[in-house]
């Protein structure tokens, strides 16, 4: 049972029910897109639209940017320096993985492709991690 | 920069939420705000004061008061 102590703002209930309804589109097209460029099997040969179809995920991760943009907005000034800062962390991270994973690819060790997804990776969790740090309660 | 935030808020028993609420921001910048781990901006900080009808100097106040007014 959640107490009085732990009970959240209106600020911050209408931030959620906004975020989740934005959100929680975006997201599901960015699985789907995700879902049929890999069912495709695109590959060099298949056609002309095999560019067009492979970069289709994009479009929902702009609209997932633009959310997040959104949600700074509403973000009050503590939450808004607190998202920044955890940004600049989860920034600074994935540059940090690029260069390890091009120095690593330069040296012909690994696959540039896994160094890309890794970057994306722990690039999100080092935003989410420093995140939580920071606006710990 | 410190604060008599927690001191005010206590003696008209309202909870971080409540003050939260009346000031429109989250229960975590509040909770910043006290601990001293977040310094308002000039606006929220008048807010602030004026919530709890006191002038702005006896909410807030410097960590070294000797430091020389300029």
């Amino acid at each position: 049972m959640r107490s009085e102590s732990d009970r959240v703002s209106n600020l911050e209930k209408r931030q959620n029910k906004a975020a989740l309804r934005e959100a929680l589109p975006a997201v599901v097209a960015l699985v789907v897109s995700e879902a049929l460029v890999a069912a495709l099997e695109l590959d060099a040969d298949s056609n002309r639209w095999h560019l067009v179809l492979s970069l289709l995920p994009l479009l929902p991760a702009a609209w997932l940017g633009w959310v997040q943009l959104r949600s700074l907005h509403r973000s009050d000034e503590f939450q808004r320096i607190a998202q920044l800062e955890a940004m600049s962390v989860g920034f600074a991270a994935a540059m940090f993985v690029a260069l390890t994973g091009g120095l690593l690819d330069a040296a012909d060790v690994g696959s540039s492709v896994q160094f890309l997804q890794l970057t994306f990776i722990v690039g999100i969790l080092c935003w989410v991690a420093a995140l939580a740090i920071r606006s710990r309660r | 920069m410190r604060n008599r935030l927690r001191e005010f808020r206590a003696v008209r028993r309202w909870s971080q939420a409540d003050l939260a609420d009346l000031l429109d921001v989250s229960r975590q910048t509040v909770n910043a705000i006290e601990t001293g781990r977040f310094d308002p901006s000039l606006p929220l900080a008048f807010r602030i004061a004026v919530l709890f009808g006191e002038p702005i100097e006896a909410v807030f106040f410097p960590d070294h008061p000797e430091t020389p007014q300029t």
